[in-house]
């Protein structure tokens, strides 16, 4: 049995004050905003608390850190919670929250990467986990460092192919540094999920792909903290069973609530009775710092050994001399990494893939994925 | 890492919305499709050339749409290499610039969908001993501002055959190209 620290009940309680200061602030400024996804937010307060303020490792005055742990958030829409977060660690100013989605803000309706804290830009739906299996793959066998990269996904992008080739993609390759967390709300934008609340089916699902996967109760504070901190030796995907709209009663598991704001007059009244859950306690939380493994990076100068060897009426392919440029590039670089669809003896990247074996990745036919 | 991804052409379109979302996220990932256009077929050795495979495969494997395709991705540079030297000078260029495509094809084009530089030369060969007319093939199918373009390219969804038949068929051969420039110089 992995040794596990409960958190203590001052640690639990300030886990759920930010949860609930997370909701107050997407209402906020989505309201203010007058367009956005409040009710998406809410589903996820307790999951992005618990990620970044007891969970993850990282520097909040340094998002851009490269032993950071890495946060990808799939169901970009929910944009406003991961900005507030953000305000929560002190990198964002609280106020600045309030600009969502104005011409000169930075914070655009959905995340893009001029915001330091975001790596892929996110909105088209199912594509977040395959970028997360990129960086995990690349933590774990280019990099070889102790990062872990979390993704939070919704239910309704879970219908996506992408998704879940990149589910197969991470157990073939035994991403154990890979989190995928499934906010199951059970509704979708116009229609309920298909599977709505049976997590149960989405347990055997990821089961069947490999995955290590838990059930969990999205809105407890305590059972998050203690199904993220167990290692393990299988990429996990915790399912944790929200409500969409969770804190906004007229909201709370009802249909037509998707990408509504909260009006104005009934905002005021939500956000004072949030604020009326806030139990006071003593204790400030600091996300822990990373571990200091990785080692710097440059990308620049990338330059062949010698220049073509050819002669004039020599009769080659261009893919195989594209193969054998590849080949040769990576001789001399090791930041030259190849990926191929399973056409590699087509495509001639198998020329890379027999020199540099350590740098190639086969990612079957999974275009999308890869 | 700086990061090659390779498959058939074709199979790009089919993850074009992660395309277009790798340019909104500033990627520098580097993609390459091979065998473009209608010439993708089984491997004919000839003088150790892998000479055109040929069109057999049909059009499930034939990529047309590719150039528009990646030219519609802003902060998208495209190859398009017609040889071994400009193909690895393409893999070294692409490797240090912003999110770049290239393209392999067995019979490369130099613009336009479809058009090959092969079948352009073969026509050069045929219009040379008409005199002076040579040039004027590579220019006819390039972008020259002063030049009439004739644009020679497959329309409609194309179909398994010989890659000399289907370039025939669709009226992209040195014969079509050498007839377009009789024509163009004809008025």
């Amino acid at each position: 049995m992995e040794d596990y620290h409960k958190p203590d009940q001052q640690t639990v309680q300030a886990l759920r004050n930010i949860a609930t200061r997370l909701r107050i602030n997407s209402i906020k400024a989505t309201t203010a905003a007058g367009s956005g996804h409040p009710t998406s937010c809410c589903s996820v307060a307790e999951i992005m608390s618990v990620l970044f303020f007891h969970t993850m490792k990282y520097r909040p005055e340094d998002p851009r850190n490269p032993n950071n742990d890495r946060f990808i958030l799939s169901k970009g829409h929910a944009a406003p919670v991961l900005y507030a977060v953000w305000a929560e660690v002190g990198y964002l100013k609280e106020n600045e929250l309030l600009n969502l989605r104005k011409v000169d803000s930075i914070l655009e309706g959905h995340p893009v990467p001029k915001q330091q804290f975001v790596d892929v830009a996110t909105g088209s739906l199912g594509q977040g986990l395959g970028a997360a299996c990129g960086m995990a793959y690349t933590g774990k066998y280019f990099d070889k460092a102790s990062y872990r990269v979390f993704c939070l996904l919704g239910d309704g992008e879970l219908s996506e192919g992408a998704v879940w080739e990149a589910m197969a993609f991470a157990s073939f390759y035994q991403l154990d540094n890979l989190v995928a967390i499934l906010d199951i709300n059970r509704l979708g934008q116009s229609d309920p999920t298909p599977l709505q609340h049976h997590v149960e089916k989405y347990q055997r699902r990821c089961e069947a792909f490999g995955w290590h996967s838990i059930i969990v109760d999205g809105h407890s504070v305590e059972e998050l903290c203690k199904v993220l901190s167990q290692p393990r030796h299988q990429p996990l995907a915790i399912i944790a069973k929200t409500i969409k709209g969770k804190g906004i009663p007229a909201a709370e598991d009802k249909m037509g609530w998707h990408g509504k704001p909260v009006p104005k007059d009934m905002s005021d009244v939500v956000i004072r009775e949030l604020q009326s859950r806030t139990i006071s306690c003593n204790k400030r939380l600091y996300p822990a710092l990373p571990n200091e493994d990785t080692s710097s990076v440059s990308l620049r100068n990338i330059r062949m050994p010698s220049a073509p060897n050819y002669k004039p009426g020599d009769k080659i392919a261009t893919r195989k001399a594209y193969g054998m440029a590849l080949a040769k590039l990576g001789r001399y670089n090791e930041r030259v990494v190849v990926l191929d669809g399973d056409t590699k003896n087509s495509t001639f990247s198998e020329l890379f893939k027999n020199e540099h074996p350590n740098h190639y990745v086969e990612c079957y036919i999974a275009e999308q994925n890869m | 890492m700086v990061a090659f991804a390779s498959t058939f052409a074709a199979f790009f379109s089919r993850a074009y919305d992660q395309i277009r979302m790798g340019a909104i996220s500033q990627s520098n990932v580097n993609l390459v499709g091979s065998h473009c256009g209608v010439s993708i077929g089984k491997l004919v050795a000839e003088n150790g050339y892998y000479k055109g495979c040929n069109g057999e495969d049909g059009p499930s494997q034939m990529a047309l749409e590719d150039l528009a395709m990646f030219r519609a991705i802003p902060t998208c540079t495209v190859f398009y290499p017609s040889d071994a030297v400009s193909t690895e000078r393409a893999v070294e260029l692409s490797a240090n610039t912003k999110v770049v495509r290239q393209s392999d094809s067995d019979v490369v084009t130099v613009i336009g969908a479809g058009v090959t530089l092969h079948e352009a030369l073969a026509a050069y060969d045929m219009l040379k001993s008409e005199g002076g007319l040579g040039e004027a093939v590579l220019s006819a199918m390039g972008g020259e501002p002063g030049i009439v373009v004739t644009r020679l390219a497959v329309t409609g969804v194309p179909r398994s055959g010989k890659p000399q038949e289907l370039l025939d068929m669709f009226g992209i051969s040195a014969k079509h190209i050498a007839n377009a420039v009789r024509q163009t110089f004809a008025n």
